[in-house]
């Protein structure tokens, strides 16, 4: 990578190589492939959910740029069965929404990092290095190698609280209370 | 009171029960049963209930609304068995009797879409949506309450929505 110079080397297997951008604009893509291939990364796009999953088993990609507005199935979604499958896969939203409860869904489907177009590309990667480094630095914390047993706590929006096990999280539950599903949140 | 039973899709099975009173079916964010599916038109067609059973019209839509495989071209009194298509979905009037699908009827569901004052969602293969409104007997539009989902699709697409109206009102 561009930066593998100065990087803490403690820090290496943080470092992104494969990245999978999920846009369905062809110029917005185009311009993401330029930029990201002129810094060494290995770029796979795909246009809609499908095509992500398809990339996300077949590519592998250490790192996934995500807009919300696709066809079909929208980004949030493909966020979430992202990281159902693979919990520590740093996503990066990448989008035109500004609505606070976009930003706040994007928390609860489990995305890293959200940052609004029009970007700079400046701070797009820098914004990549960044989310890359905290998402592997959770992921050691919340390892399996970690406590596992403690359970994760959290709330439903009529106020009842819930204690579940933490192999239940990204799975929803329906809240007696209220009746309502209750997302079981990824992050504490 | 009239209920639709959904014959296709991923729903199949699935029972909507019909207020006593004339509902939309279309894309409009009004209709009883939303559908966000491009070959359905704003307000595809209307039912209202009757003496005699559930009388069908269709709206002026764009592809026509189809009951027992032909396109309607006046209202159009449905009874129970009756098929009615509107875009991508076909539905079955189930009515006063028992249900000849029952064997897909699921009770909760049966429970949350005759309660539940809130969008509900049937996602299918063609990414057609039926949601619930939820103010339809209001006679003045009052304020939008805060929406309840039912599904992390449901509320993507609110979010989404409310995007482009922002961005329309620009």
């Amino acid at each position: 990578m561009s930066t593998d110079g100065d990087i803490d080397p403690r820090l290496a297997p943080a470092i992104v190589h494969r990245i999978l951008v999920v846009e369905d604009d062809p110029d917005t893509a185009l311009f993401l492939k330029t930029l990201l291939e002129r810094e060494k990364y290995e770029v796979t796009i795909a246009k809609d959910g499908g095509q992500a999953h398809s990339s996300f088993v077949m590519k592998k990609p250490d790192f996934v740029i995500l807009d919300l507005i696709l066809p079909g199935e929208s980004g949030f979604e493909v966020c979430e069965r992202l990281k159902t499958v693979e919990r520590f896969l740093p996503v990066l939203i990448l989008t035109a929404i500004e609505l606070d409860d976009s930003k706040n869904l994007a928390v609860r489907v489990g995305a890293d990092a959200y940052m609004t177009k029009p970007f700079d590309p400046e701070e797009l990667l820098l914004q990549i290095k960044q989310t890359a480094q905290e998402a592997w630095i959770r992921s050691r914390a919340e390892s399996p190698d970690g406590d596992e047993t403690v359970p994760v706590r959290f709330a439903c929006r009529c106020g009842k609280r819930f204690k579940v096990a933490r192999q239940h999280r990204g799975k929803t539950l329906t809240c007696p209370n209220c009746g309502e599903p209750v997302l079981v949140p990824r992050h504490e | 009171m009239h209920s639709l039973i959904v014959q296709t899709g991923k729903h199949k099975g699935k029972k909507i029960v019909l207020p006593e009173r004339e509902v939309i079916i279309g894309r409009d964010e009004t209709s009883f049963i939303r559908m966000t599916s491009s070959d359905v038109s704003r307000q595809h067609c209307s039912l209202t209930p009757t003496d005699k059973g559930l009388l069908a019209r269709d709206l002026g839509s764009q592809n026509g609304t189809i009951v027992n495989n032909a396109k309607i071209e006046a209202e159009t009194l449905l009874q129970p068995g009756d098929l009615l298509q509107v875009g991508p979905i076909l539905f079955e009037l189930a009515g006063g009797r028992p249900a000849k699908s029952a064997g897909g009827l699921d009770d909760d569901i049966f429970g949350w879409l005759s309660e539940s004052d809130t969008a509900t969602e049937f996602p299918n293969a063609s990414d057609t949506t039926i949601v619930k409104a939820s103010q339809l007997t209001a006679a003045a539009p009052a304020p939008e309450p805060k929406p309840k989902f039912k599904s992390l699709a449901e509320e993507a697409r609110d979010i989404i929505r409310r995007h482009r109206e922002s961005l329309e009102g620009k």
